[in-house]
Parts: C-alpha cells; structure tokens; sequence
C-alpha cells in the first residue's frame, strides 16, 4: 500500500508548494508559542507534524484555520498571500479546512443538512430549502467516498468513525485544498483508522494536501510523506518518511533520545487479590479472570470488545448482568464507585477531562478529592493535611505545575493524568484499574506515566490496564487478554507476546461479529 | 522543561489572589460607591434607622438566599423557594393562632422547611428530574397548596412573633438580621470548613468526575435541596412575622429576586464556582438601589427596571473582564 502512494504522492512534488507559511511568530502572555516556524506543502501530499504537548502544534494549526491571530508571518495558499485577519470561515472559502479533535455536528439534523450546514441551497421566491437538490448533491459526495447512507439520516445515529468521514465529506464539498487533521483516529479502532487511511489517500489522489496531526508515529509511518516535528514553538526539522526511524522522530520530538520507551522492570507476582466469575455487563459477556498482587494486566481490545465494560461492571459504574467479584478470596458486592473505593479499587477513567478531573478547579481540590471524608472529620477540614499530601505527590509524582494551587485545566495532559493517578494513590488502593491512561499524553510523559505504574507494582498494588494500543499493552503488561465482541478471545503471557497473533486475535473477533 | 511551565498561562501567585478577590473586591466597592451617591442625594440614606431597614429587608432575603447559593453552587437552581416559605408562613401562623405557643409553631417551621426541601430533593436526586424543572413543577404546587390550605390573609397575633419578626434589639438591630447572622455562618461554616462543603463545589464542578472519585454525589445534591429548603421556608416564617400576616400569594412574582442577587453575587449557573460573601454584597447592592429609589421618591416600577439593569451590567461587565469577547 505504501508503495502506490508514494508514487502518487511524488507525481503532485513539482518544487512548487499548496501552502506555505513563512516565519509564523505568536506571542502568549510568558509565552512564545510559535518561533518563527515555516511549514510547507507540496499539492497532494500528507505532512504529518508531530512534537510533545506544548511544542506548538496547535498554536500553528489555529493559525492556520483562522482561529487565533499571529504575531507576525505570513501564509501563503497557492503563492497568494491570506490576509491574517480572516476568520475560519472565510479561510474556508480560501481552500484552507481543518477538522479538529472534538468533532462539530448537530446531531439532531440530518447527513445532508450537515453537510451543507451554512449554504443550504434554496430556490424560489420565498428562498425554500431546495431538500431534492441537497439530496442528489449529498449522494454524489457519498459515492465519490463508496459510502451507502441514505443522506436523510440524523446524524446522532453515526458513529464517532462516520461522523468524521462526514468532515471529510464536508471538507471536500467545500472544494478543499488543504486540509488539517487534527488527531482524527483518537477514538477509531483498528478497523475505523484503516477505513480512515482508505479515504485520506483517496483524498490525497484527488490533490488535496493534508497536514497530520498525530501522537501516533506508527500511523505517521503508515500514512505521511513528509514527517515536521516541532519543539518548544520551533520547527526541529523536516524528514522523509523514507529516511527516518521512530527512534530518530522520538529523539527530535523530546531533544533527547528514549534509551527506552518502555520501562519494564521484574517485579514478583504475589498471590491474588482480585478474580472475577463469569461476569456480565453490558455487551461483555462471561468474563473470568484473576489478578495477582504486583501484577500489570492488560485487558486488550478495539473499541466495543467489551473490554470497558468490563471493568466498568467491576467497579459499578454499570449494573452487571451476572456473575460474582472476589477481592482477596472473599466475595464483594460492589454496586457503585463509593463502594469499590471502600474496597480498595481505584479507577482512572480514560476521559481525563469529562470524568477524571474537575478542570475548574484547583490541583489540590482534585487531588485531595479522595480523602474528603477523611479531611473533614474534625472540626475544620484539614488544610495543613491537605497542603502536605500536595506537596508530596507533586513532588513524587515529578507534576509540573506553577502551585498546589493552580487550576488542573492549566496544566498539561500528562500533568493532568499524574494529578488523576496521584489522587486515587492517596487511598491506598490495592487494585487500580487504569482505562486508556496515557490518551492524550505526549511521549515524554507517558515513559513517566509508565514508570509510575512500575513503582506502584513494586510496592505491591496491582494494576488492571485496559487500552486499545497493541505496542503499549506488550510494551508494559505482565499478562493480557485479548477481547473481541464482548469475550475473551485469548489469554497471554509476557513471554509469548506476539503482535501479528494478537492484533489478528482482536481484529478477527471483530470482523466476524 | 522550563518553558514548559511557561506554557501553561498561569499567573503569578500574587495576581491569581487578586483576582480571586476581583468579583468580591468589586462588589463592595460598587457597594461603597452606590452608598456615597445615595448619601449626597439624600440626607435620610446614611441614618441609623434608614441602614436598619435596609438590614431588616435584606435579612430575610439573605436567609432564602444562602440556601440557593448551595444549591446553586452544586449548579442547581430552586425556584420553589418562594412557594415553600408561603405554605411555611401559612401553616404556621394557622398553627399559632390556633393556640400553639411560638416554641413549637417554631419547630414546625423547621419541620414544613425541611420536608418540602426533601420532596424536592427526592425529586432532583432519585428521580433524576433536572433541578429548575423539578422546581418549577414543585413552586406551582405549593403555591397552589397555600391557596388551597387558606385563600384569605391569616392575622399574626402571638406578641413574640411579631416581635421576632418587626423587633429589635436595644431598639436598634433587627431580631431578623440577628438571625440571618446566624444562618450565613452556618452555611458560611458548611461551604468553606467542612468535608461537605467542598463536595459541594466539586459536585457543582463536575458530577460525573467526583461521583468516580467516590463521592456519594447523590447525598451531597439532596443535602443541598434540603437546606435550600430549609432556609426557604425559615424566609417565608420571617415575613409573616414581619408583615404580620401571612398570606397565600406571598412572594408571588418576586421568586427570580433571590436567583438575581445570587446571580449578581458572582454564582456560576453552570455551578461549581462562587462564594457566599458574593451573595450577600449582591443582596445588599439590590437592596440599597431599591432603598435609595424609594427615598428619592421614585416609581416602583422603575425600581424594577434599574433592578434588572444593574444586573445585566454586572454580569456585562464579568464577561467584558474575563475577555471571553476578545479574539486573541
């Protein structure tokens, strides 16, 4: 596959470029966002960029999209130069489209309606809503991609997938020129991102340039011609594909190479402390498994395997259907997150913002959000306590932020997810169940997130991770089990880790159902 | 990594306090200003007496108001409050003139409060109905309940209620703001120094979150009805007494007062923020424009044109200050 469209890919490369920012400089209050960065594209090819939280990326995206104003700079689209103060929509009309991560839809209208949300096409004089043109214009967009809907549908009965091919659709009906994706596959599955992948070639083919935003260098690899990686608000270079290696971009991106990305250590397994018996919820079905003391295990599976489910029923975030939870020999009802704290699980949720934090508030009320009861049992709530508890998992936990007080919102993802992992530490847990927990997070910060989880097991919690990336679950976990369709469809060992097997394992399930 | 700190648009510790204090400080410094103005206008605003009745009026509004504030906080809204103190002002002076002494007719204010705050709260957190609905649903019921229960104004006869109501101590402080001193302590204690206090404010940030942190977000939300329910009918009591009569439309129309103050106090609709000293610097702005209208003669229905003003020109103001208008 690669091979095809690097071929198209060079066709477009006549040394003239689609787009072209010359010396983008923006400026936030303590902040240099952007340092005189240049990007360039050439007419149909995909420049991933990538570069830790922080190093400019979306500054330079929201530059470009028309939704923040630069300092000073220039952009360039077909060598004319855009006016900085446009706004999106009119950079739109330009050919300039972005697609951002938190996906826009009114999702009581329908495909049609959405597609040509602002330009309804209307005919005569009363300007109706001309519904049999939107229609035919909306099925012909529909075929160019092979999709078959009916293009009345409503659009809250798409999945996440569907609703971003629709942006892509939408950016295509715009006649787009070049088009930015911000971490488009963040809630896709194998099966989804592949799908994906299908239509940006597709996209690619027609001429359409595209600038990639991603965290994942393996779907830059399978994907991009060109690779930009960016450092602190400046451009550290630009590759080609070709001629990189993961390890090259990893060095680029953080300034210093990752002798390695996971940091597996021995730790000795104890005995159980958790089993689960044929336990049902949701659309997993008949689970069993048991967790040792010290352990990593990772429940690995593509979006709806059942995998979520699971622990979800585990911690009585959803009702179980069936089946029994024994924490340390002995059986345990738990019918809610207040009990399976009691006892002594604890859950990082993967929507770190939605479900893990409380973004307005300070990093000490989130923190301290566990120990309330225990805080409050005097007369007064314990701030001193409080304060201690801060300063000690700041410091432990390496969390970079300005003070104990500062509002989490602030601070970055892996600060975040270090404040979400800190808080439920404080309770002394003897499970923590960890759902996706480096979303989001740059590779800097996951190695610590990574070796967090080591320390913890070295001191003897025990740690259930449920993910959807295959490097990660062989690169950390002890032992695993593969989900697909709502059941375990196989059990491994550390030592018979094989990826090819594995992700087969899952996507196959996947398929059949 | 420095530069990473950077990055975060944090302000500096100093600033972040001021600024912390920014909605307060302003408050009472449109507060002082409004005062200075009203002085040189009239020579009636800065008496003892005149200050006094602005205390007495803003008293009960102060009590109703704490209660909100908490449910508000949580980023709900009780607009039943109203409703609950007529049915509560109602039955209890029915109570007391039916021969009670004021003791016990006082233990059923307490009693009337806390149950029709229960029966919302029942509503809001077991059957999940959204708060201003439920409220909306429940003030219609108790203010028809009120006429139902008597539609004629019942005559408060008992000398102490009056006197709790209209008396003041060394003829000076109203017995009513007394009171009210005491109800915003307590809830000032709640809010700021208690274990529940603070699951207020996250409850209020982000339900979904705390509840998986283990916190029994639904206890915490039917705590905050029953004290809004509480205060409610604890308010309503306070103007029979102080009217001297308690009456079936009493507070009738009057419900989105306290919800303004509140509002113009620097409280999130969408919960999680806000302070009580907030609450009280807005009931004392509203009330001292009403007093200050009043004493230069004005309508009462400019009264309530320049009420709704100020507010928007607050709010106007906040959202001006806190540059959500400003394209970076």
């Amino acid at each position: 596959m690669r091979g095809a469209f690097v071929a198209t890919g060079r066709e477009g490369v006549g040394g003239e470029y689609n787009l072209q920012v010359r010396n983008a400089v923006k400026r936030f209050p303590g902040v240099l966002a952007l340092d005189g960065v240049d990007l360039e594209i050439h007419k149909g090819e995909v420049l991933a960029v990538i570069g830790e939280n922080g190093a400019g990326k979306s500054t330079l995206m929201k530059i470009l999209s028309g939704a923040l104003l630069m300092d000073s700079g220039e952009i360039l689209l077909d060598g004319k130069v855009i006016p900085p103060e446009t706004t999106p929509k009119a950079r739109m009309d330009y050919g300039l489209g972005i697609i951002y991560q938190e996906l826009n839809y009114l999702n009581e209208m329908s495909i049609a309606e959405n597609l040509f949300l602002g330009r309804v096409p209307v005919k005569g004089p009363f300007r109706r809503v001309d519904y049999q043109g939107m229609k035919q214009a909306s099925m012909d967009l529909l075929r160019l991609f092979n999709l078959d809907y009916n293009p009345f549908t409503l659009v809250k009965e798409l999945s996440v997938a569907e609703k971003q091919i629709l942006e892509i659709l939408r950016a295509v009906s715009r006649d787009v020129k070049v088009l930015i994706m911000d971490e488009p596959t963040s809630s896709l599955n194998e099966v989804e991102t592949q799908r994906l992948f299908g239509h940006i070639e597709n996209l690619k083919n027609r001429g359409v340039s595209i600038i990639y935003i991603s965290h994942k260098l393996e779907e830059v690899f399978r994907l991009a011609d060109r690779v930009m990686v960016m450092r602190d608000g400046k451009r550290v270079g630009v590759v080609d594909i070709k001629d990189t290696s993961s390890g090259q971009l990893v060095e680029m991106m953080v300034g210093r190479a990752i002798t390695e990305m996971y940091p597996k250590e021995k730790v000795p397994i104890g005995d159980e402390v958790l089993r689960i018996e044929h336990l049902s919820c949701g659309c997993a079905k008949d689970i069993s498994f048991s967790l040792r003391k010290g352990e990593i295990f990772g429940l690995y599976g593509l979006v709806g395997s059942g995998c979520v489910e699971t622990v979800e029923g585990l911690l009585g975030i959803k009702a179980i259907s069936s089946g029994k939870v024994l924490i340390d020999g002995k059986e345990a009802s738990i019918g809610s997150p207040i009990e399976a704290k009691k006892r002594g699980l604890a859950y990082v949720p993967s929507d770190r913002k939605a479900e893990g934090l409380i973004l307005i508030h300070s990093l000490k009320d989130n923190l301290t959000i566990t120990k309330l009861d225990e805080l409050g049992k005097g007369f007064m709530i314990d701030n001193a306590k409080a304060k201690e508890y801060c300063d000690t998992w700041i410091d432990k936990m390496q969390i970079r932020t300005p003070s104990r007080n500062a509002i989490v919102e602030s601070l970055s993802g892996g600060n975040q997810q270090k404040v979400v992992v800190a808080k439920w530490i404080l309770t002394e847990p003897k499970v923590l169940i960890m759902n996706d927990p480096t979303r989001g997070v740059d590779v800097g910060a996951k190695v610590e997130i990574y070796k967090i989880m080591e320390e913890l097991c070295s001191r003897g919690i025990s740690i259930i991770m449920v993910t959807a990336e295959l490097l990660e679950v062989i690169g950390i976990t002890d032992r695993m089990l593969v989900f697909a369709n709502g059941t375990i469809a196989g059990e491994f060992m550390r030592n018979d880790y094989d990826q090819k097997t594995i992700l087969h394992m899952a996507v196959k399930g996947n398929e059949n159902g | 990594m420095a530069s990473k700190n950077l990055t975060m648009n944090e302000k500096p510790k100093f600033w972040r306090r001021v600024s912390d204090l920014g909605n307060t400080l302003s408050l009472a410094i449109a507060l002082l200003i409004l005062c200075i103005v009203w002085s040189s206008l009239s020579p009636y605003f800065f008496t003892v007496q005149n200050i006094m009745n602005v205390l007495m009026f803003a008293s009960i509004l102060a009590i109703r108001a704490s209660g909100l504030t908490v449910s508000m906080i949580l980023g709900g809204m009780d607009i039943s409050q109203n409703a609950v103190g007529a049915v509560t002002g109602l039955l209890c002076v029915l109570f007391s003139i039916s021969g009670a002494p004021w003791w016990q007719v006082l233990i059923l204010v307490v009693l009337l409060g806390l149950l029709m705050g229960v029966i919302n709260a029942t509503l809001v957190t077991i059957f999940k109905i959204a708060a201003i609905i439920t409220t909306l649903g429940t003030m219609q019921i108790f203010r028809g309940t009120a006429w139902l229960i008597k539609d004629a104004t019942v005559m408060v006869t008992d000398p102490v209620l009056i006197a709790l109501g209209r008396g003041r101590l060394f003829g000076v402080i109203p017995y009513v703001t007394l009171i009210a001193l005491v109800v915003l302590i307590v809830i000032y204690y709640l809010l700021n120094f208690t274990s529940f206090g603070r699951k207020v404010y996250m409850v209020g940030g982000n339900e979904r979150a705390s509840y998986l942190s283990g916190i029994n977000a639904s206890r915490v939300k039917f705590v905050s009805f029953v004290i809004s329910g509480l205060t409610a009918g604890m308010a309503g009591f306070l103007v029979a007494c102080q009217v001297g009569a308690a009456l079936p439309q009493s507070g009738a129309g009057t419900e989105m007062n306290t919800i303004s103050a509140v509002i113009l106090g620097g409280i999130s609709l969408s919960g999680g923020k806000g302070k009580l000293s907030g609450t009280i610097l807005g009931i004392l702005i509203l009330q001292t424009i009403n007093n200050g209208l009043t004493l230069l003669s004005v309508n009462a229905y400019f009264q309530m044109v320049v009420s709704g003003g100020v507010l928007l020109v607050a709010v106007m103001i906040d959202v001006v200050r806190s540059g959500a208008l400003k394209k970076q």
